[in-house]
């Protein structure tokens, strides 16, 4: 939270990563500034915790690479992953907005690079830039359908349909081709709910009609991310 | 004329009217109408444009899904009081679901464009909003965590409690007229166990159950319960 002035200047691929945002570009000059004066970035390895729930929320995270999950632990100790943030995403916008304490730890999935927004940034933004609000509303209503889809796609349909949504949560939005997703199988089946043996059915039947498709030798499955949107909407 | 008065009433108990100028209210009671169904009635089909942001005057509607093979699930039931469709109306997309009325209902439709003119014109709107999608996420969210874990009375507990969530349905009576079957399909979970879930739900003396009704004697009671099902 600090910001001493040995603070060090941020990185090349931080400032990169911020001119990418449509609502930084879309900030006046001073806000701008405020952001790079008071930014931060940490990297995380696999399993590095990043929030904890239960503890005040200090900072917007952007994801500049990798992957973060967001789980909770049930009563009789099992785990599961109730959202993975991909790169370019931003979260823990929720608990800012509610002022409240954090409701879920948030991980790092996999090594990852994140740029951190103060909760006092982020509370000017909110006030004084509409384009910064608009942002807000389309993030969280992206999430929402993301939510909405996993929620049906457990109540009625066939486990396939839930992997389908959990390989569209991790894939980018915009891709237009295959994209390759490199998480554990074990991490997968979390995102899913479901358990390890049935995501491997599931990963058999999306191979067999040319959705999914793997290396022998690495773990990376190659998704062909249009092919599974269309999955999605045709067996809707 | 009664319906006009009506309208004028939600409107007026809505908690996003308090930050806005006269010239806005102004135009949201020139903007907005009102339309009544019956119990059963399609209010908004899915896939229909989002042409309004909605409203509930009076009855109960509910948001669902129905899958190909006829399988129907409710992501939402949204009592009297309640304003909904906020995610559709802001990306200009196709329904995603369907709006049907439970009971007989009176609804308000608040016209597109006067809603992305308040968000656009009222900065105490635009922080409503935000709070209200922010809301709706922390509850799907739950919704998931809770069908994952919780046994069936905790997942009707947490249905029927959140039914009363402050900034989603502010208007809530604890007099619910929901059948069986509708918080079955609010939940996610067959008749039958909805059954034997609130028989538990009333045990506890957390509920009252009557004829196509459900009535909530103790919301705190259903809250901790739905809490503690799942807690680590």
């Amino acid at each position: 939270m600090s910001t001493s002035s040995s603070r060090p200047d941020p990185s090349p691929d931080l400032r990169a990563f911020l001119d990418r945002q449509p609502w930084y570009r879309a900030l006046s000059a001073e806000l701008r500034s405020l952001v790079l004066n008071t930014v931060c970035e940490r990297t995380a390895g696999p399993g590095d915790y990043i929030a904890r729930s239960g503890e005040p929320s200090a900072h917007w995270y952007g994801l500049i690479r990798g992957f973060l999950q967001m789980y909770v632990v049930g009563s009789d100790g099992a785990e599961t992953t109730l959202y993975c943030m991909r790169e370019g995403e931003w979260g823990g916008d929720g608990s800012l907005l509610k002022r409240e304490l954090r409701r879920y730890d948030l991980r790092s999935l996999t090594s990852s690079h994140l740029c951190l927004i103060p909760a006092d940034t982020f509370e000017t933004l909110r006030q004084s830039s509409i384009a910064f609000n608009h942002f807000l509303c389309e993030i969280m209503n992206e999430r929402m359908g993301v939510f909405v889809g996993m929620l049906e796609a457990s109540r009625l349909r066939a486990p396939e349909m839930r992997l389908a949504r959990a390989l569209l949560m991790l894939a980018d939005r915009k891709a237009e081709g295959s994209q390759e997703i490199s998480i554990p199988q074990h991490e997968l089946a979390l995102i899913c709910g479901l358990s390890r043996q049935r995501v491997n059915v599931a990963i058999s039947e999306f191979k067999r009609q040319g959705l999914v498709r793997s290396e022998s030798q690495k773990s990376a499955l190659i998704v062909d991310v249009p092919g599974l949107r269309s999955y999605v909407i045709s067996e809707d | 004329m009664t319906v006009q008065a009506d309208l004028a009433r939600l409107i007026g108990i809505s908690a996003w009217r308090a930050g806005l100028s006269s010239d806005q209210i102004e135009r949201v009671d020139r903007d907005a109408f009102t339309r009544s169904y019956k119990a059963g009635a399609t209010v908004c089909a899915r896939g229909s444009p989002s042409l309004h942001w909605l409203g509930v005057i009076d009855g109960m509607l509910k948001v669902d899904t129905v899958s190909a093979d006829g399988k129907s699930t409710t992501f939402a039931g949204v009592p009297a009081g309640a304003w909904f469709g906020e995610g559709a109306v802001l990306k200009g997309e196709a329904r995603p679901y369907a709006v049907v009325a439970i009971r007989d209902s009176t609804v308000a439709f608040l016209p597109r464009a006067t809603f992305l003119w308040l968000i656009d014109e009222s900065r105490p709107f635009s922080r409503w909003v935000i709070d209200q999608l922010n809301a709706r996420l922390g509850h799907y969210v739950a919704l998931i965590e809770s069908f994952r874990f919780q046994d069936v009375t905790g997942r009707v507990a947490y249905c029927l409690s959140e039914l009363f969530n402050p900034q989603l349905y502010p208007g809530t009576q604890a007099q619910l007229a929901f059948s069986q079957e509708e918080i079955g399909r609010l939940s996610g979970i067959s008749r039958q166990n909805v059954n034997r879930a609130l028989h538990d739900l009333e045990a506890a003396g957390l509920v009252r159950v009557t004829y196509g009704a459900i009535e909530v004697l103790d919301l705190q009671g259903l809250r901790t319960y739905s809490h503690k099902a799942s807690a680590s």
